[in-house]
């Protein structure tokens, strides 16, 4: 416990974190890499064909990855601009903030793998189904927070605003999730979209979580890589970043 | 809170103050009538020009009329939003509220009361005139208007922490936009919703329960935030 609580006091400081996050990229980078690699073989070369939907079915290992991911983001976004308004960590907004961008490009992905795949299989480009009309509504509430984020000059006023709007979005999610599934329930008698089919074969599976988890690690490099960024933006007058200028400098 | 309250007001309850705060705005909002009657021209306006757009057919504009007379509150409202704490906030009143006894919540609360009775009530209360011309059938007028009257304060509730967020933004009006009206969409599924169900017959408990719930969660909820927010703008 003592030593979790020391490795999160240390997350708390930007310089510990810059470290730490520092050995930690190429790990992150090696492990997602070669997970989305090993899945991307599995699920394209190895897993047999839908017997419903034949190959295209295949853009499941993007298209469900980039879904579960723009949900998964968003609540590690609203936890950690909770725990900025309450315990105000520098560190969480900084993690709140570059979360908020690559959350709005995974649930674009989502969208758009989603369109692609619903075209060939329900004959069109978009069917206001309650999922898709509520991944639309998250990429909407994530537009938001980087929209408000940059509209403020001073950061600090900047990240409040965006978490309180995001906590604010956090609590309306599940209203607006259940309520669109019950808009899209009452106004849909006969749907075009499969009733679910055959529940997966494992050889379909595996893959497909494969892909999540790298998927996951993926989001955690890109997070530490803009949370550095952010961090050397936000240090720039602190010495220790003048520093490792200087040092990074010297060295090439 | 109550103690301090009482010392600073001789008749100072928690009503009191409110009263005196709603009355305040309420006489505001009278004086400077063009923020009131914009938004409200604005409904009227929209809702005429859907059926020119679209067509004038009588099936057409019933089956859509409850959702685009919906839409076009939600926007009205919308634009009036941007001007809830503005004028407070350039006089420099929201500031000296920061120093006062009454909590801002309070302010707050009474400030979206207000706006609500001079804004909302008054599209409701022309909503009928706008269903008839839609062709609305007259189960679908009454519940039309039960659904704005129960669906509208939230609208407002949810929209002040919008209006608080962009307080001191030079541009906040689209940004408001962007902001709040993602979060207006489930008021919006279940007040249009209503309209279309009572007109195949279907029963609306549900829905208005829904709306109820809606409204008094976020009556209980969204001053506070509202208030949160309005002292970050003020960074306070």
């Amino acid at each position: 416990m003592n030593v979790l609580l020391k490795f999160y006091h240390r997350l708390g400081s930007p310089r510990e974190f810059y470290e730490i996050s520092g050995s930690l990229i190429p790990w992150f980078g090696t492990i997602s890499l070669i997970l989305i690699l090993t899945g991307s073989y599995l699920g394209l070369v190895v897993a047999p064909a839908d017997y419903q939907q034949g190959e295209s079915y295949r853009i499941i290992y993007v298209h469900v990855p980039s879904a579960w991911l723009s949900m998964l983001i968003y609540t590690v976004l609203a936890v950690s601009a909770m725990i900025g308004l309450i315990w105000r960590m520098k560190m969480a907004y900084v993690v709140m903030i570059c979360s908020a961008a690559p959350g709005a490009w995974f649930t674009l992905v989502a969208l758009i793998t989603g369109s692609l795949w619903g075209k060939p299989m329900w004959g069109t480009w978009w069917q206001w189904d309650a999922r898709l009309t509520s991944e639309l509504l998250l990429l909407f509430l994530y537009i938001g927070i980087i929209a408000l984020y940059n509209s403020f000059y001073e950061r600090h006023l900047a990240e409040k605003s965006a978490a309180i709007l995001a906590v604010v979005g956090v609590i309306n999610l599940p209203i607006i999730h259940y309520s669109v599934e019950w808009w899209n329930t009452l106004h849909q008698g006969s749907t075009v979209i499969r009733s679910d089919g055959p529940s997966m074969d494992v050889r379909m599976l595996w893959p497909l979580l494969i892909m999540a988890v790298g998927f996951n690690f993926y989001y955690g490099l890109i997070l530490m890589l803009r949370a550095r960024n952010q961090v050397l933006i936000q240090e720039a007058r602190n010495s220790w970043v003048a520093e490792l200028v200087v040092n990074k400098g010297q060295a090439s | 809170m109550s103690r301090s309250n009482k010392n600073s007001h001789a008749d100072g309850s928690l009503l009191a103050t409110l009263g005196r705060l709603f009355l305040r705005d309420c006489k505001h909002h009278l004086r400077k009538q063009s923020d009131i009657l914009n938004p409200i021209c604005f409904f009227v306006i929209i809702c005429s020009l859907f059926p020119l757009g679209l067509s004038a057919d009588r099936e057409l504009l019933n089956t859509i009329g409850g959702g685009i007379i919906w839409v076009s509150v939600l926007l009205s409202l919308m634009m009036g939003l941007n001007q809830l704490f503005r004028d407070d906030y350039e006089a420099g009143v929201l500031e000296q509220f920061l120093f006062t006894h009454t909590s801002l919540t309070q302010v707050v609360l009474a400030k979206i009361a207000a706006y609500w009775c001079l804004s909302a009530l008054p599209m409701i209360i022309l909503s009928p005139i706008v269903g008839t011309a839609y062709h609305l059938t007259g189960d679908q007028i009454w519940v039309l208007v039960i659904g704005l009257a129960l669906g509208s304060p939230t609208l407002a509730l949810l929209g002040s922490i919008g209006s608080a967020l962009t307080l001191n933004l030079k541009n906040g009006g689209v940004l408001l936009a962007i902001l709040i009206l993602p979060l207006f969409a489930p008021v919006l599924i279940f007040g249009a919703g209503m309209v279309n169900a009572i007109h195949i017959g279907l029963p609306v408990n549900a829905q208005l329960s829904v709306l109820g719930a809606l409204m008094f969660g976020s009556l209980s909820l969204a001053p506070f935030a509202t208030s949160f927010a309005l002292k970050n703008s003020l960074d306070y």
